[in-house]
């Protein structure tokens, strides 16, 4: 997995394949008395042709199509599709509150599996010391055993709308295919309550019996900030550092620039630098927007693991995942409850030739979508960011912070701290290529 | 809720992958023939598409587990037809743990997992077909597709042979 070689000055770490995270990608760490000299995380995933052959297509065939971009988060890439593809329509404000409220519960369903899968199938053995789940399994087997049942019901709430859990196939622009019967709908409610209640001790859990490595940085915190709501679907996009701007001015704030050693391009904040996305953003920027159920959470929370909020320690983006998700869990309780088959599942969209630009809170971040449409509805032009582009920057400027903690490190534990590092930002690597250069010089 | 059939057919891939979807192209032959001809009683068809991790879901309750996918074999001609039982040492490498996303829970860490979590069926096998290339925007090769009926036939064989 990992080799080196050592002298007194050089050190060389290469981590040739990083474990359990989506996708395929290396880091390159060299350090030189100490300090270091070189920092790359390299990406070697096949390159992805989804901007360009979305050209020519139907606007109506989008969400299907971007939904294959990713295998862990399709709803992110549906709902970016859908909102942007609205506004380049004319209908972004036409939507009525309750597909709305359908889109929240879709993301809720997403949030809930992805952040489930990660924080206990792919972080959690970091913490624990385990080198897999699977080993952390024979010790913990319970907890694994609820993380699945956790994981089945966000399946199962986007499969209620979107079809299935696989690529669903519900979403259109401008709503939803068809609205769930009440029925079925009221049949989730029960588990939903069930794994609410899990997850609150669950996240309690992991706030007071796991050790979170110190490395705190200042960061440049984005996210989605709406006045009323923990975002997801809608709010504009605001900085730590202070910008705040409409989602369809993203791009006069950020740029997206490539870099000789990764198939993925970088972004960066205009005059500034490289920003992060994802849960530990979010509740930074909207923490006092969390449904009430995680709001009382946080303070215990913030007392195990002794920070006050904002969090400037990635490590704790576990807990901030953790919170995310009795969030969502809450919130789609509240959403089921409250639920009736909607007068329409979707409003009447007509071709148009538009442009629109939008961004959703996947679960790492802000993920945002741009199209061109021509006059009969196909597409001119497209262009998607995901959020593991936009934490690549941050990702090698942690590793920088980090390789001065190695020194006295052996080679395979500092191979190891560094990929549980990686692992803090869940990054979705497979989705975050455009095809600009390919590179396979890794071994 | 209904009983849990005990066989589980399923199916990974990814339907826009070129050669990688054949595990999609036999769940949906599968489904055909049973809205037709006969049903499989006895097993339910999960189509899991590029999303292999959300195997451990449907476990629970299978005894017997049949999963269709693309392999990755570089000397193979493509569109050979390949069955083995999953634990077979010389079982080849699948697309789904290779080239395209996994989660790094792929097939073979879930299946550890269900060991460990005593969810693994009595009998785990493996249909795959030789491919090509997996390339996104593609569609099949006229190799790999005309085994898709024929993977279908010996799914539902053994299902027979399962079943009785």
């Amino acid at each position: 997995m990992s080799d080196s070689n050592s002298s007194l000055e050089a050190r060389t770490i290469r981590v040739a394949a990083l474990a359990r995270v989506e996708g395929e990608g290396a880091l390159h760490l060299t350090m030189h008395n100490g300090q270091p000299q070189d920092v790359r995380l390299e990406i070697y995933e096949p390159p992805r042709f989804y901007e360009a052959f979305l050209r020519g297509r139907d606007f109506r065939e989008v969400p299907d199509i971007t939904a294959r971009i990713c295998g862990i988060c399709p709803v992110a890439y549906q709902m970016g599709s859908c909102h942007a593809l609205e506004k380049a329509m004319g209908v972004f404000h036409q939507i009525d509150p309750p597909i709305r409220a359908l889109r929240n519960l879709l993301y809720c369903g997403e949030w809930i599996e992805s952040h489930v899968l990660h924080i206990f199938m792919l972080h959690l053995p970091d913490f624990l010391g385990y080198e897999s789940v699977i080993s952390m399994a024979a010790d913990h087997g319970p907890t694994v055993r609820q993380a699945l049942r956790l994981k089945k019901l966000g399946n199962a709430l986007v499969c209620l709308l979107g079809g299935r859990a696989v690529h669903p196939v519900g979403v259109c622009v401008g709503g939803f295919y068809s609205a769930p019967a009440e029925a079925a709908v009221r049949e989730l409610l029960p588990e939903v309550h069930a794994c609410l209640d899990e997850m609150c001790e669950l996240t309690l859990f992991l706030a007071e019996k796991l050790d979170y490595p110190d490395l705190e940085r200042d960061y440049e915190f984005v996210a989605l900030q709406p006045d009323d709501e923990y975002p997801m679907n809608l709010g504009p996009i605001a900085s730590s550092k202070g910008f705040r701007v409409d989602q369809e001015d993203f791009l006069e704030v950020m740029e997206e620039r490539q870099v000789p050693h990764s198939t993925a391009l970088h972004a960066i904040i205009k005059g500034r630098g490289s920003y992060m996305v994802g849960p530990l953003s979010r509740l930074n920027l909207n923490w006092m927007r969390l449904h009430p159920r995680a709001a009382e959470l946080l303070p215990k929370v913030c007392q195990a693991i002794g920070h006050e909020l904002p969090w400037r320690n990635n490590f704790l983006s576990l807990p901030a995942r953790a919170l995310e998700t009795v969030h969502a869990l809450a919130l789609a309780a509240d959403i089921l409850e409250s639920y009736r088959v909607p007068a329409r599942s979707s409003v009447p969209v007509e071709p148009r030739a538009g442009i629109g630009g939008h961004g959703t809170e996947a679960p790492r971040g802000i993920c945002w979508h741009q199209y061109r449409t021509n006059a009969d509805g196909t597409i001119a032009q497209a262009r998607i960011i995901p959020p593991t582009s936009q934490n690549q920057g941050t990702i090698e400027a942690d590793l920088r912070d980090l390789a001065a903690q190695l020194n006295d490190l052996d080679d395979e534990t500092a191979s190891l701290r560094c990929e549980h590092l990686i692992r803090n930002y869940d990054p979705c690597i497979s989705c975050s290529v455009h095809f600009l250069k390919f590179d396979r010089q890794w071994v | 809720m209904g009983s849990i059939r005990p066989v589980l057919i399923a199916c990974c891939g990814n339907a826009d992958g070129g050669d990688d979807a054949f595990g999609p192209r036999v769940a949906a032959a599968l489904r055909d023939h049973a809205r037709c001809c006969q049903a499989l009683a006895d097993a339910d068809v999960a189509d899991l598409g590029s999303r292999p991790w959300e195997l451990l879901d449907h476990l629970p309750g299978r005894r017997c587990l049949l999963l269709v996918d693309a392999a990755v074999l570089p000397d193979a001609r493509p569109g050979r037809l390949l069955e083995f039982e999953w634990f077979d040492p010389a079982r080849p490498p699948l697309v789904s743990e290779t080239l395209l996303s996994t989660h790094a829970l792929g097939l073979t860490q879930q299946l550890a997992l269900a060991a460990m979590l005593d969810l693994l069926p009595d009998a785990v096998h493996l249909l795959a077909v030789t491919i090509r290339s997996a390339t996104p925007g593609r569609e099949p090769s006229s190799a790999v597709l005309a085994q898709v009926q024929p993977a279908a036939q010996r799914a539902r064989e053994l299902v027979r042979a399962w079943s009785r």
